[in-house]
């Protein structure tokens, strides 16, 4: 539509959101200049912040791949999402520490046999978190969401807020609510160095390494295989993907084992990474998912990945970047509320997300 | 010429790459019975839906009146001028009842305060008074007299119709857009409907803007009538001129067909093909919105995939 | 034998048996079990009979997992029905309930099995020797070295209990429900038990505190009180339709008269709609006199979950625009009373003002930030409007326990010495003996409780506020943006201006609640503040029935009170909300007390499925 016209149907509203919207871009360019000015980091922290954020964006991504998944073929927000990645890491616990009991979790490099085995260990953790997502994940949409097909889309969402607090409440009733200390996993905790200070922790390769592999074959099965044809069948036109004989409710139910398995994978990274596990670990990490779905443009798969991504670096440089430029006590407090904050104008200035909406071809 | 009350000039509606609505020009005088036709995906209730504000057309002018340039208003305010509609598919407020359907629609008539509302003042109460008695009688006009109590949804098909012409009522148009309103309909029904429509018109003083199929209504009501096909006005003119014109015979049936066909008869049956198909359609839609009790369609910017657009027939339907 | 099988009885019985064991298992390892089971429904069930029997009493844990049973093996009768059936046949239904209860018992006696073999407990934090104990009859407690006879017992329990289940659906229909009305009053009855021991005037009137020792022990409910208990009640409602009709009918030629759903009522009504009204605000004045302060206590908390749940109730129930940062406004409410009132010379602005001063502020304030939270998502829909509505509420929370505004609002310690709200003289317990400081020691449970009828007052006020707009062009308009928003914009209402209204006037509600809360508890602290505030509000009003003001109170007391009271449901307090806004979603969305519109229409739908 031409300028003019746009402007002519301007609100007031529209006028107090731009003007909201521009002056927290001038507080967040002006926090960051001076944060810069004032030198107090250097290229290694910068670095290092980064490397933290690419870590946490990694999980994010496989987690909001889930909703991503889910919204794409219901047009649901699976709000239980983060409980199914709980379920995964909660439950592996228990064969991580057993695993960890025989020694296989022991090694001095990661170039040796018991490195290998070490590593091995860890696919195999994965493995079995995925496994518990998944069927977690299969369950809850067979029980809560499918006789809901077709509902007004309150009922659906409220559904889900509730399996959400029921799944939570439940694993804190089966597990009990104390944390649980994940294994160390001494060998990855050895940091890869470089030049000038420039340095990876082994742990924060595994998750990133990890993660960038599940994604791929995430793209590999979705573009690939039948099944994935199937699903994205299903997300473009429900009804037509009936008609050409395609088990909808199958499909459905695989999209939800799909999107479960990432978030047990994340599961596992996540309590690699920080080494304990509670029942409500993956509340804030699942809206910080969602988030990073909405980011990228629910539905969009690529968008769930860069988004999350893009959230994870945002989260661990922005504190540093312009909060503490604005002489904001204990910056790193505000890290959920910079990321609620990117929700809401992501959400308010472009809904449909960076690389847009999958589904929102239409007019 | 003397008394346009609408008058649109060039509207230009674009999905993307497809053009909607093409450079359509459409001068409606006040107190006429005016129809748009043309195929399906021709871009009619596009044209509707931009007169009505739901869609901003990106070139053109849409005057009301003479003075008010609808394009640049929302749809509140335009109905608040004076323009009411109904839709293809029915929506209704499924789960409200028939009078609060209707006495929604009288909203943009009260005018209580906030305060008024809390201490529920004498004036307050007198208009709520009034509102409930207009609904009521409006539900009368219709036809629905007694059946204001149950929930829209409920509502037999031939029966949620009338009741979206009494919401439509319920805002006082000078303006009323008609989107199909007998489809669905047997002869009987849709003859009761034709004589409607005429005295909404006698009567009330209401001018019509209609989209039907139904060619039998059509030019037995239509004073004028516009063609579009493709987003473009194809042909104008009377029912009789429109019979004739053998550029309608062609959007309609093809070229082919005009060639090969009489004129006079294929000008009839189009009408009773598309009479067909957009009654089957109309009854599936019916049937699933009474079933499930929800509305037709969903929200706009979220809405699933596979329906059709609210207040449209598809935009990318062509 | 075939007959037996006939409709499918085994496969029906298999599956159901696999549900209902899925749920024991599930209530037993999230420790319902062990933990209801303190809380003692009827005592010595089978009184002199039962002597030898290792069930002394019936207990709320084993109601939990025999209930669930039960349920299972009247289910898998249910599934048998064919279409208009009332009943199965008998044969294939109690086969199916005898299958159900063995597949269902199977599990918990296999957990039993293992767990006194291995040590579930490190995994299952909840699988300890009382859990097996509880499952098994205590069997296993006495040290049985095979388990095998705590095996069979749990098993024999479950089959009988599958039997039973099922056999209930062999009564008819109005007998079958009276029965479960009989069933659910005993258990409430039980459950209540210590609920009714602090109500102060069940204790200091003569007869009720007769009635109440003749109806429980000192653990539970009489087993000849429980029965005759379960007898009035079922009694009473096969009764209830008789007098029910005579009422309809008479309701009936009313409505033929009218013809608007709200159709003025005739003066008797009105009168006795009056009377009504006065005799509960009587009750209400009365009592934190009459129950003294624990119930009066809870009552302040339900008050201002009422209020909430008011407030939501126009954003989420009338206009449909799912909030799920609601408790941000409570929270402004609460820190703006806490930062304009409280003495603490460390915190807030040192204003030293009184609740009522601060009160105009509250109420300024909340609209400002319901206009202000409400702008921004005034183009958003449905889930993404839920999604950034939480991010609202959590930033708030974020922002309030940060050190960044620690000067103004405390910080993670909160704010402390807000004042109470009226400075009224200590009044001296009364001794025996003075008749007039008796009366004064009877009125003084009350006056501690002094944020009490502010608290009555503002719900009243609300209620008053939420039925009036409901039934205004506002509420109408809410209802037709619920609804369908593009047609309610062409219906020539402003959507602007009446989202906003709806969220300023939920803010409002909220607001108000904080500012009692805050003045109730004298501190604040952000924890008060978190999501779990609006989900509980949100669950309270789903239980009530979306868009009923009468479900608002429903809710409140169900969601709200009953908790309070029943403390071991705590540690499964939001579990049990999880499972209840699921279940409800998927059985009963309209709520407890649905709207009146809705209530009709469902009327309307059951007699229409009774009559052919």
């Amino acid at each position: 539509m031409p300028w003019s016209r746009r402007l002519r149907r301007l609100h007031p509203t529209d006028v107090i959101m731009g003007i909201v919207g521009a002056s927290v871009i001038a507080v967040v360019l002006y926090g960051s200049y001076e944060t810069l000015r004032s030198g107090r980091y250097d290229g290694t922290d910068w670095f290092s912040f980064l490397v933290a954020g690419l870590t946490q964006g990694s999980i994010y991504a496989l987690i909001a791949l889930g909703y991503t998944l889910v919204y794409g073929i219901l047009r649901m927000i699976n709000f239980a999402h983060g409980e199914i990645f709980t379920a995964g890491a909660m439950t592996t616990f228990y064969l991580a520490t057993w695993l960890s009991g025989k020694g296989w979790l022991t090694a001095d490099r990661l170039g040796s046999a018991a490195g290998a085995r070490v590593l091995g260990t860890i696919v195999l953790l994965i493995v079995f978190s995925a496994l518990i997502s998944s069927i977690v994940a299969v369950v809850l949409e067979r029980v809560a969401y499918r006789p809901l097909r077709g509902a007004p889309r309150l009922i659906p969402l409220i559904t889900a807020i509730g399996a959400s607090f029921f799944l939570q409440y439940t694993l804190r009733g089966l597990y009990g609510s104390g944390i649980r200390p994940y294994p160390d996993v001494s060998v990855l905790n050895r940091e890869l160095t470089f030049g000038g200070g420039y340095s990876i922790a082994m742990d924060e390769v595994v998750v990133i390494g990890s993660a960038f592999v599940l994604m791929l074959a995430l793209v590999a099965f979705v573009q690939g295989t039948r099944t994935g044809m199937a699903m994205r069948a299903v997300a473009e036109d429900r009804q037509a993907a009936a008609l050409m004989g395609i088990d909808v409710d199958r499909t459905i139910a695989t999209t939800f084992a799909v999107g479960g398995a990432l978030a047990g994978a994340a599961g596992v990274l996540y309590a690699l990474l920080f080494r304990q596990t509670q029942f409500f670990m993956g509340f804030i990490p699942g809206l910080k998912a969602f988030t990073a779905a909405v980011l990228g443009g629910i539905g969009n798969i690529p968008g769930a990945m860069l988004g999350g991504l893009f959230l994870g670096i945002a989260e661990s440089i922005g504190p540093f970047l312009f909060l503490e430029g604005l002489g904001i006590p204990s910056p790193n407090q505000l890290k959920d509320a910079i990321a609620f904050t990117m929700l809401v104008l992501v959400l308010i200035f472009r809904p449909t997300g960076i690389l847009g909406e999958r589904v929102s071809k239409r007019a | 010429m003397s008394d346009l009350l609408l008058d649109c000039r060039g509207i230009t509606k674009r999905f993307g790459g497809l053009v909607a609505v093409n450079a359509l020009d459409l001068q409606i005088p006040a107190g006429s019975i005016h129809s748009v036709i043309g195929p399906n995906g021709a871009g009619k209730t596009t044209l509707f839906n931009c007169i009505t504000g739901f869609y901003h057309p990106e070139e053109g002018e849409i005057l009301l009146g003479g003075s008010h340039h609808l394009e640049f208003l929302r749809t509140d305010e335009i109905t608040r001028l004076g323009v009411a509609r109904t839709y293809q598919n029915i929506r209704l407020f499924p789960e409200l009842t028939a009078v609060e359907n209707v006495m929604v629609g009288l909203h943009a008539r009260l005018e209580s305060s906030l305060l008024g509302v809390l201490f529920s003042s004498p004036a307050t109460r007198k208009e709520e008074r009034w509102a409930t008695e207009e609904a009521l009688r409006l539900l009368e006009v219709v036809g629905l007299g007694g059946k204001g109590d149950g929930l829209a949804s409920n509502l037999p098909y031939g029966d949620q119709r009338r009741l979206e012409i009494a919401r439509a009522l319920a805002t006082d148009p000078k303006l009323l857009l008609l989107d199909e309103p007998t489809a669905g309909m047997n002869t009987g029904e849709t003859a009761s409907m034709i004589r409607f429509i005429r005295r909404l018109r006698d009567d009330l003083d209401i001018t019509i803007l209609l989209i039907e199929h139904d060619m039998k209504l059509v030019m037995e009501i239509s004073e004028l009538i516009t063609v579009v096909d493709f987003g473009q006005k194809i042909a104008e003119g009377k029912p009789s001129e429109i019979l004739a014109n053998p550029r309608v015979i062609e959007a309609y049936l093809g070229r082919g067909a005009a060639e090969a066909l009489d004129v006079r008869t294929a000008a009839a049956a189009p009408g009773a093909a598309h009479d067909a198909t957009s009654d089957a359609d109309a009854d599936a839609a019916a049937d699933t919105a009474s079933d499930s009790g929800t509305p037709p369609g969903p929200e706009p910017t979220s809405s699933a995939g596979s329906q059709p657009d609210p207040v449209d027939e598809g935009g990318g339907s062509a | 034998m075939s007959a037996l099988l006939e409709r499918g009885a085994a496969r029906v019985g298999l599956r159901r048996g696999l549900i209902g064991g899925a749920v024991v298992l599930l209530v037993s390892l999230v420790g319902m079990v062990e933990a209801f089971a303190k809380r003692s429904i009827v005592h010595e069930l089978l009184g002199p009979l039962g002597a030898g029997l290792p069930i002394q009493l019936l207990d709320l844990g084993q109601v939990a997992w025999i209930g669930a049973v039960l349920l299972s093996g009247f289910a898998a009768a249910r599934e048998l029905l064919d279409h208009g059936e009332d009943r199965p046949p008998a044969g294939p239904a109690l086969l199916a309930g005898g299958i159900t209860g063995a597949v269902a018992g199977a599990m918990p006696a296999l957990l039993v099995l293992l767990g006194t073999r291995f040590d579930l407990a490190e995994v299952f934090d909840k699988a300890r020797p009382q859990l097996y104990a509880l499952l098994s009859w205590g069997l296993v407690e006495r040290g049985t070295p095979s388990g095998v006879d705590a095996f069979l017992a749990t098993i024999l329990m479950c089959v009988l209990a599958g039997v039973v289940g099922a056999a209930v659906h062999l009564m008819p229909p109005a007998h079958r429900k009276a029965l479960g009305v009989g069933v659910l009053t005993v258990l409430v009855m039980g459950t209540i038990q210590d609920l009714l021991q602090k109500i102060d005037f069940v204790e200091r009137t003569a007869w009720l505190s007769g009635l109440y020792d003749a109806l429980y022990t000192r653990e539970g409910m009489e087993p000849l009180g429980a029965a005759l208990l379960l007898a009035a009640a079922s009694g009473l409602h096969l009764v209830a339709p008789g007098i029910r009709a005579a009422r309809e009918r008479r309701r009936g030629d009313a409505d033929a008269a009218g013809d608007y759903g709200d159709a003025p009522p005739s003066a008797r009504e009105r009168t006795m709609r009056w009377l009504g009204l006065g005799g509960i605000a009587l009750l209400l004045i009365w009592f934190p006199f009459g129950f003294g302060k624990v119930p009066a206590d809870v009552m302040d908390l339900v008050g201002i979950y009422i209020l909430m749940g008011l407030g939501l109730n126009i954003v989420v129930g009338f206009a449909g625009l799912l909030d799920l940062g609601y408790v941000a406004f409570f929270a402004i409410g609460a820190y703006t009373v806490g930062i304009l009132t409280t003495t603490d010379p460390d915190v807030g602005l040192q204003f030293g003002w009184s609740l009522w001063q601060a009160l105009p502020l509250v109420v300024l304030f909340t609209i400002v930030a319901g206009v202000i939270l409400g702008v921004p998502v005034l183009k958003t829909h449905g889930d993404y409007l839920a999604i950034i509505t939480l991010g609202f509420g959590e930033i708030i929370r974020i922002l309030a326990i940060s050190d960044a505004l620690k000067p103004f609002m405390g910080g993670a310690q909160g704010i402390t010495l807000i004042p109470k709200p009226f400075d009224l003289p200590e009044i001296p317990m009364p001794f025996a003996g003075n008749p007039s400081e008796a009366l004064i020691g009877r009125l003084n449970p009350g006056i501690q409780q002094e944020i009490y009828f502010p608290i009555l007052f503002a719900v009243i006020a609300a209620a008053y506020v939420s039925w009036r707009l409901r039934h205004s062009r506002f509420g109408r308009a809410w209802m037709a943006l619920r609804e369908d928003e593009n047609i309610a914009e062409a219906m020539g209402i402003n959507l602007v201006s009446t989202k906003l209204l709806a969220f300023a006037t939920g803010a409002v509600f909220a607001g108000i609640g904080g500012a009692l809360f805050a003045a109730k508890l004298g501190s604040i602290y952000p924890s008060s503040f978190g999501l779990l505030v609006s989900i509980n509000v949100l669950v309270l009003i789903i239980v009530g029935g979306m868009g009923s003001i009468p479900g608002v109170f429903v809710g409140a007391l169900a969601i709200v009170g009953l908790p309070e009271l029943l403390r071991e449901f705590e540690d499964f307090r939001l579990l049990l909300y999880g499972a209840v806004l699921v279940v409800m979603m998927l059985k009963r969305p309209e709520g407890l007390w649905p709207a009146a519109i809705v209530q009709r229409e469902l009327q309307r739908e059951s007699d229409a499925t009774v009559l052919p």
